[in-house]
């Protein structure tokens, strides 16, 4: 049935609320060691889809397979206490009674060598020395490490983790990010993270599965679903850009604001276009669609610059910060070469 | 983290003296109510309490008092109907046993012990008798208002020379009973016109006789409708109070109420406890303990009052009393004394 | 005391079939013994026929007296109010001297039995009572009769029983963020604009909730009514049976007393329910306000308040106990009747907070309609004055289990049944406020729902169990009318010795017993409920 690899295989699920279906009809797999990212706007079902993977939630219909168990099918329900999932909640929800230490060694009290296995996960997430604290006298950042080695103490087949970062200051949520997706993989542990932000979902995971309507729309590498989407909103949800109509003839694309290599059958088509996969040159300086600088939004790394076409749209462009293009100047715009996606008109 | 568990041990503390507070209590009841004889009284403990003691030396039989309110303890009883543990009942007025009696919850006495106590203040059916007597008087403070010019009747209540100076309780059960006496006397109408006259006259109302003679006393008020020992009781408290009782003349002016027992179970002690209660001994402990009319023999009263003949009481039936309260009590609600 | 379904969370509690079922069951039983007076009421007023039932429940006077007890319950909320939520906002907002010490102080007219607290009301206020005395040598012959009637009646009562609104309020302005009183002075609103537009609102569900237990402890109280004459409902039930022994008449009004509590419950829940719940931890402390030159008529205010409602009565009856010492009062008996009173107190707590978690656990995790009807069917006994659920219970004692009659337990099951109503409202309220993720994460750590309840559930909601139990202690030493009737003879508690002085007229002898009685009543008091409300870190 289930390759001895596989940690986590979702079949046809679907939960509802009441009338309404939050997940309507998922199918996914997760390898082991695996780190995948759970991506969607708010309310398309992904939080609903966690909680129905570690039992908080009862499917209506579909199965839930952990390391080949039936642990949610067909008149088969395993309780969340004893499905073996790790979760790591939003807000840390740490057990504000207990301090560090306890919260560690909660989920395996009772087990030998308990006190080991905590004292080796707090290491883990180096917090060794701060044990005998309570959960208020940590920074957030801490305590989201404490809360996933409280998950990883009872060593679980796969770790949950629900809008983790959500909470942190914008400062601290890379280097928490980066932290805890270090511990999975020294944990060789299999994770699914979810969240509704697209740079966390790209720069955390290896595979990102985008999720909307109660359904799964993409599965695959950042890379892939970043340049790859397989739909306009699927390319909206993960980054600004312009849906550009287009035609393709033998292999490329061709549109107002330039041609490239694309794969898609010949004919009508409409092409999405990133900020960063076009550049700007000065009006004098060769071919392209002609415009004028209107505005410019500085970042530090890159900057961002609105050219007003002839036909009066306005389309953003992602340079390094080291062009310098004043606003008011004459340009043309070209694209870069890439293999794009074109999607049919229909 | 200290102090949650200090509270803990609090409420620890608290199981560990309810164990110690009920626990031996409970089994040690359990173990004499086989032969304790078991009363129910609506008369105070310090007034009982001593006569009880007595009764238990001369007699040999062990008793368990349960103290209340006469007419809780009435309901109770009626609520309780076969499975009354209750033996006897002593009740502070006549109407709860003719309540009881009504109910067929009383046991029929001995004719003999019955007929030493007169009629008028025990059973038509010879389930209850009469131990001591009540009388309806005015309370007054002499040196704010003259003998002379006290209400020779009830009716003289409502007249505008006592306009806000007096007191009356008419949720409280001697009033009412009193007001029930007037309705058998005088009729439903009369009583309608009473009751308006002295609600009209704006009186003091207070919950019970006690708080009327207080009242005189302190100087609420000038005068009060109450029965007549509450002021011996208080002048013992305190001798220097100079308040006097006044008896009304006229049919229905006064009215000697009877507090009472009645019997709930064939049990020979608690008929032997009933001889007790109409006994020379326990009748002169009700003249000097609660300066009441002895009802039984022919004991003399210990203080100054009129001779229990000579009180204007009517020769009247408790049962249609009882009978006409339930009316008199609408027309006391309707008249607006009860504020 | 809402059955919002917002906080349920379907998957905590109805998985496992063990725990929930077990929840369930549990919830439904104690909801069905709150229920036993109910059908004793029912069963009363079936025996007076459906005219006659009609005649009284239908009749000018009924109307009377449930608009007086409306009357009366509206002005009690409409003084008790203010006063809760101005002394609330002294003691946490401000810089008034003393406000450490006052915040504690000002919640201790709770431990007042309200007989106690009418007794001693009326002899300094009545109109040649102490005041008067006091004042005599300016000429003072009489005050007027205020003390006494309706105006007595609403003072005592909201003087006394505003402490349960005051101790909900000072807990809900402690989480309320300073942030959005500073938004709105910065758009320019003056200081009592922004407590009335965006404090108050805050305040609401602490409002909602006090006003609640105030109402029904007005609808309730016979003894303070009953001092200061001013006949309510409750008063009227007890004068049926006092002068008429009638069962079936008393029972009948009784149902109308049951309609109405329900209409309040029902009018506080759907309040309540439509209140956003308030998730926002305060940022920092808020500044205090200034009081300037408000400070000494604010403190002459607090002052006077308690003046009235703490330091005269506890004065008249030290004053009372004192003589009672000196003419040579027995304290062994007191004493005796002190451990009685804790015993049967401590563990009618210690019940009733066991029984409040399976109805509220039902009712907040479980979020179904029958959960949310167990929950406040078990209000039912709150309203109903205490002889009544006696007469049920000797009623349904006597002849279903006569070997319980007259024995503490019976007791202690009346004290539940009248007192489970508190529990269970401070238990809903700390689970309302404990998030579900806590429970989640023990789950899947390992822990069946047993071990979570126990390990994570207990532990967090500890202060609301404390708080619900002191409360059920508190009021259940104070409560005389199912004691009399329901106890073992010869058991005598504190407020049935204070009873026993009182009937005999005899107030110093009644002073010793309500002197203990107020002294150890507030000790629970102090450490389980003023204290974690006042003390909390902030």
């Amino acid at each position: 049935m289930t390759r001895p690899t596989t940690v986590l295989e979702i079949r046809r699920l679907v939960v509802g609320y009441g009338k309404v279906d939050a997940v309507r009809g998922v199918d996914l797999t997760l390898e082991d060691r695996q780190i995948a990212a759970l991506l969607g706007p708010s309310g398309c079902g992904k939080t609903t889809l966690l909680r129905a993977i570690a039992g908080f939630e009862r499917p209506a219909s579909g199965s839930v397979w952990l390391s080949g168990e039936a642990v949610s099918d067909n008149g088969t329900w395993l309780e969340p206490e004893r499905r073996h999932v790790g979760m790591v909640f939003q807000d840390g929800a740490l057990f504000p009674h207990l301090t560090v230490f306890e919260n560690v060694i909660y989920g395996v009290r009772g087990r030998p060598r308990a006190r080991d296995r905590a004292v080796e996960v707090l290491g883990q997430v180096r917090l060794g020395e701060l044990g005998h604290r309570f959960p208020d006298q940590l920074s957030g950042g801490q305590q989201q490490r404490v809360a996933l080695a409280r998950a990883l103490a009872p060593r679980p087949r796969i770790i949950l983790l629900d809008e983790p970062f959500a909470n942190l200051d914008a400062s601290l949520r890379a280097r928490v990010r980066q932290e805890v997706r270090s511990i999975l993989e020294s944990a060789g542990i299999a994770a699914i993270l979810v969240t509704h932000d697209q740079e966390e979902a790209l720069s955390f995971a290896d595979e990102i599965m985008v999720m909307m309507g109660g359904k799964i729309r993409q599965v695959g590498s950042p890379e892939e679903v970043y340049h790859q989407p397989v739909s306009p909103k699927v390319a909206r949800f993960l980054g600004n850009g312009h849906l550009v109509p287009c035609r393709v003839t033998s292999g490329r694309f061709h549109s107002s604001l330039g041609e490239a290599t694309c794969r898609a059958e010949d004919g009508p088509g409409r092409v999405f276009l990133r900020p960063e996969d076009l550049t700007l040159r000065r009006w004098s300086q060769g071919a392209g669609a002609a415009g004028t600088v209107v505005a410019r939004r500085f970042f530090g790394h890159d900057v961002l610059d609105t050219v007003q076409l002839a036909d009066g749209q306005t389309i953003e462009v992602r340079s390094l910060s080291s062009t310098t293009v004043p606003v008011g100047s004459p340009v043309r715009l070209a694209l870069r070469e890439r293999t794009y996606r074109v999607f049919s008109t229909v | 983290m200290s102090s949650p568990g200090r509270n803990f041990g609090i409420l620890l503390l608290l199981v560990v003296l309810a164990a110690a507070g009920c626990g031996p209590e409970t089994a040690d009841n359990e173990a004499v109510s086989e032969r304790a004889l078991i009363v129910y009284s609506g008369r105070s403990e310090a007034l009982v309490g001593p006569l009880l003691e007595a009764f238990e030396r001369e007699s040999a039989v062990r008793t368990e008092v349960r103290y209340g309110g006469t007419s809780e303890l009435a309901a109770t009883i009626l609520e309780e109907a076969e499975n009354s543990p209750a033996d006897l009942f002593l009740s502070q007025d006549a109407a709860a046993l003719g309540a009881l009696s009504g109910a067929g919850r009383l046991m029929v006495l001995d004719r003999a012990l019955l007929e030493r106590v007169p009629h008028r203040y025990r059973s038509n059916r010879d389930d209850w008798v009469g131990l001591s007597g009540r009388a309806r008087t005015v309370v007054y403070e002499p040196s704010r208002i003259s003998e002379a010019d006290l209400p020779e009747s009830l009716e003289a209540v409502g007249s505008p020379a006592y306009r806000g100076r007096f007191g009356v309780a008419p949720t409280n059960g001697s009033f009412q009973a009193h007001m029930a006496v007037y309705r058998v006397l005088h009729g439903a109408d009369a009583l309608e016109r009473l009751l308006a006259a002295i609600a009209a006259n704006e009186p003091q109302t207070y919950p019970k006789n006690s708080a009327i003679v207080e009242g005189v006393i302190a100087g609420e008020i000038d005068l009060g409708l109450v029965n007549h020992y509450y002021l011996w009781r208080a002048k013992r408290e305190d001798p220097s109070v100079t308040a006097r009782n006044y008896f009304m003349t006229g049919p229905g002016a006064s009215f000697v109420n009877a507090a009472g027992v009645g019997v709930l179970s064939d049990r020979p002690a608690a008929r032997e406890l009933v001889t007790y209660l109409l006994s020379e001994t326990a009748q002169r402990y009700f003249t000097e303990e609660t300066y009441e009319y002895a009802l039984a023999g022919s004991v003399p009263q210990s203080v100054d009052l009129p001779p229990l003949g000579e009180v204007g009481s009517p020769d009247l039936d408790f049962a249609e009393v009882s009978a006409a309260l339930e009316e008199t009590l609408r027309a006391i609600d309707r008249s607006g004394l009860i504020r | 005391m809402v059955t919002g379904t917002s906080l349920a969370v379907p998957g905590a509690w109805a998985r496992r079939p063990s725990a929930a079922v077990c929840t369930a069951v549990a919830a439904s039983l104690t909801a069905l013994l709150a229920n036993v007076p109910l059908v004793y009421i029912f069963v009363r007023a079936v025996e007076a026929g459906v005219e006659r039932y009609a005649d009284l429940v239908f009749s000018a006077q009924t109307w009377w007296l449930t608009s007086r007890s409306l009357l009366l319950v509206l002005g009690v909320l409409g003084l008790a109010l203010p006063v809760a939520v101005t002394l609330a906002w002294l003691v946490t907002r401000t810089d008034l001297p003393g406000r450490r010490v006052l915040a504690v102080v000002a919640a201790l007219p709770l431990v007042f039995p309200s007989y106690v607290a009418a007794l001693a009301w009326v002899s300094v206020w009545g109109p040649r009572g102490l005041a008067q005395k006091a004042l005599a040598p300016l000429g003072v012959e009489l005050l007027p009769a205020w003390a006494y009637g309706y105006p007595g009646a609403w003072l005592v009562l909201s003087l006394f029983t505003y402490p349960y609104a005051y101790l909900l309020v000072v807990a809900a302005l402690r989480s309320v963020d300073p942030a959005a009183e500073e938004a709105a002075r910065s758009l320019g609103k003056k200081r009592w604009v922004v407590f009335f537009t965006t404090v108050l609102p805050q305040l609401k569900a602490a409002i909602f909730s006090g006003s609640l237990l105030i109402a029904l402890y007005t609808l309730s109280d016979f003894g303070a009514v009953s001092i200061v004459r001013f006949n309510t409902f409750t008063l009227s039930i007890y004068n049926a049976y006092q002068g008429l022994f009638d069962r079936s008449t008393a029972a009948s009004l009784a149902t109308v007393l049951v309609a109405v509590t329900i209409v309040l419950i029902a009018t506080e829940g759907w309040l309540s329910s439509r209140l956003r719940p308030w998730r926002r931890k305060p940022t920092r402390p808020p500044r205090r306000v200034r009081l300037g030159r408000w400070k000494p008529l604010a403190l002459t205010g607090v002052f006077a308040l308690l003046t009235v409602n703490l330091v005269t009565p506890l004065v008249v009856i030290v004053f009372w106990a004192a003589r009672a010492l000196a003419l040579g009062n027995p304290v062994g008996a007191a004493a005796e009747a002190a451990v009685r009173s804790l015993g049967v107190a401590g563990v009618t707590a210690v019940v009733a907070v066991l029984l409040s978690l399976p109805v509220s656990i039902w009712s907040v995790r479980g979020g179904s309609r029958l959960a949310g009807l167990a929950q406040r069917a078990s209000y039912s006994g709150y309203a109903l004055p205490g002889l009544v659920i006696a007469l049920a219970l000797v009623f349904f004692a006597t002849r279903l289990t006569p070997a319980l009659y007259q024995t503490a337990t019976l007791l202690v099951f009346a004290y539940v049944v009248r007192f489970l109503p508190e529990a269970i409202s401070a238990t809903t309220a700390s689970l309302r406020a404990l998030a579900p993720g806590f429970e989640e994460a023990a789950r899947s750590l390992g822990n069946g729902s047993w071990a979570v309840l126990r390990t994570v559930t207990l532990p967090l909601i500890r202060p609301g169990l404390l708080a619900g139990g002191g409360l059920v202690f508190l009021t259940t030493m104070k409560e005389l009318p199912a004691t009399l009737i329901l106890r073992p003879t010869g058991f005598d508690t504190l407020s049935v010795r204070v009873w026993t002085a009182a009937s005999e007229g005899i107030y110093s002898q009644a002073a010793l017993p309500s002197l203990i009685l107020v002294l150890v009543a507030a000790v629970p008091v102090f450490f389980l409920i003023v204290r974690p409300v006042l003390m909390e870190r902030s």
